[in-house]
């Protein structure tokens, strides 16, 4: 990143910015799901991608996490696998 | 003008010449849903065939970073612009006009850039990039944080964005051949591959102008205009690593991400694919019809499709796709047993997959994808190379390797 003042009239410099998401969408749920469901087509067990959620590696997945909280990857990791068949012997 | 027909916009067209002598066609299908613009095939590329003086500039192969981002800057803004500015409000699609096979798409009511030039000047609408425009590709795409006046860092997903990864489409109906005033580019017989003959190449950069995809690239040292070649030795066979049996391009067997398919399709006296169910491009294209060419309205029949990004407005993806959008992500994001097979394919060999077999494996899984239930198959997918040899065998459960996280965090 450049460390000085960015120029308007500066031919290279970028001019675009953020486009924001359509009203009424929730642009982590959207992306959460995308993730989850992706890898679970491809066969990965669900702690994995918990764990994917889980890692400060994984910034994307992660950041996701930071500012929605665990419950919500969890619900919808459980949208797509189901419960988990611990909890289900519990219930 | 000869009038050709082009299947993605649903209708007949003029263009410069008549279509009939071609026998296959390169083609390839992105999956930008997959792609993290690691840009390893755009260096496999520069490093192959863009590394000498006078192509400082010249990136055949780019992923930028859209809605934004742009190689070189704004081009697809720009082509529209010219697009609607000569034909205004009439630049659109009518989803209703459909046929199976001739129009799958819907057919496109407003103007090919062929169709708005005016035949004299220019063969085909377009503009000649400014050197500065070419000069800077992907800076600052992802770190936007000065004009935003909520300081919001990207990428975070408060906003959206897609990589977009783009080579020269070797276009059925190529621009930058019906541009040219010396016939320097052409269309191989073969395999459809477009080059620049750079012996006839007089550098007056007609083609420059005419691609809209501005994949026609100008060189100061040479004077001549230069572009993608398809790694044509590679297509052909020619390199000594597969024996003689085709092979894919540097860019799609260097992806990391294992986002892209090439091969080569038949094509008919009419100029269009032949059926060939068992192909795993005309599989994806024309009977999962998942992937998509971009910008077709352009009028060029791009051979370039893309898996378009499930998450991206939909208004966006229309206009960039065309009307197929929504069905080809209704595909994805829930896939037949047969298409999730396919999509393992990608990339997972350096030979051209000419056909493919499935044998089907046991379940492995029940999942809710998209709100439906289903149940998933752990099949066998086979790739054949041309002459009907075995080159791959994957499965659809993908092998997980993670590396620790003492590794991981030391990657950047």
């Amino acid at each position: 990143m450049a460390e000085k003042d960015f120029e308007s009239d500066d031919p290279y410099e970028f001019v675009g910015v953020r486009y924001p998401a359509e009203p009424g969408t929730d642009p982590d749920e959207i992306m959460a799901r995308c993730f989850i469901e992706e890898y679970a087509l491809m066969g990965m067990p669900r702690d994995r991608i918990m764990r994917m959620f889980a890692s400060p590696a994984f910034n994307g997945t992660h950041s996701i996490l930071q500012r929605r909280g665990v419950e919500f990857i969890r619900a919808i990791a459980e949208g797509v696998y189901g419960r988990p068949a611990a909890e289900e012997s519990h219930a | 003008m000869p009038d050709v027909y082009n299947w993605q916009l649903g209708r007949n067209m003029s263009y410069r010449f008549q279509t009939g002598a071609q026998k296959r066609q390169f083609a390839a299908v992105f999956n930008i849903n997959r792609c993290i613009a690691c840009q390893t095939c755009t260096m496999a590329c520069k490093s192959t065939w863009t590394f000498s003086p006078g192509q400082e500039l010249m990136w055949w192969n780019n992923v930028e970073t859209k809605p934004y981002g742009g190689y070189p800057q704004h081009w697809d803004a720009k082509i529209l612009d010219l697009q609607e500015q000569a034909n205004p409000g009439k630049q659109v699609w009518d989803p209703n006009k459909k046929d199976a096979k001739k129009a799958p798409y819907g057919t496109f009511e407003g103007k090919t850039i062929f169709e708005t030039a005016d035949g004299v000047n220019q063969q085909a609408t377009g503009y000649i990039p400014t050197e500065d425009e070419w000069k800077a590709p992907n800076i600052f795409e992802d770190t936007a944080t000065k004009y935003s006046k909520e300081g919001v860092t990207l990428p975070e997903h408060s906003g959206w964005f897609f990589y977009l990864q783009r080579i020269c489409n070797h276009c059925t109906y190529p621009a930058c051949v019906a541009a040219c005033p010396r016939n320097a580019a052409y269309k191989r017989e073969e395999d459809g591959i477009v080059l620049i003959d750079q012996q006839r190449c007089r550098g007056y950069r007609k083609c420059v102008e005419a691609c809209p995809y501005k994949k026609s690239m100008y060189r100061p040292s040479t004077r001549t205009s230069e572009k993608c070649i398809g790694c044509y030795p590679r297509v052909e066979g020619t390199d000594p690593l597969t024996d003689g049996l085709p092979m894919e391009t540097r860019c799609m067997t260097a992806c990391i991400g294992k986002i892209r398919l090439q091969g080569v399709v038949n094509v008919g006296a009419d100029g269009q694919w032949v059926e060939d169910r068992q192909n795993p491009l005309y599989y994806l294209v024309h009977v999962a019809k998942i992937a998509l060419p971009l910008y077709p309205q352009f009028g060029t029949q791009p051979n370039v499709y893309y898996i378009p990004p499930r998450w991206v407005p939909r208004a966006h993806l229309e206009q960039m796709f065309g009307p197929g959008v929504q069905a080809a992500i209704d595909a994805y994001t829930n896939p037949s047993r047969e298409t999730l097979a396919v999509l393992q394919l990608f990339r997972a060999t350096q030979e051209i997959i000419f056909s493919y077999k499935i044998e089907q494996g046991p379940k492995t899984a029940e999942l809710t994808i998209a709100g439906q239930k289903r149940e998933i198959y752990n099949d066998t997918i086979i790739g054949y190379s041309s002459n009907g040899k075995e080159v791959v065998r994957v499965t659809v459960d993908e092998p997980l390797i993670e590396r620790p996280d003492r590794f991981a965090m030391n990657t950047i």
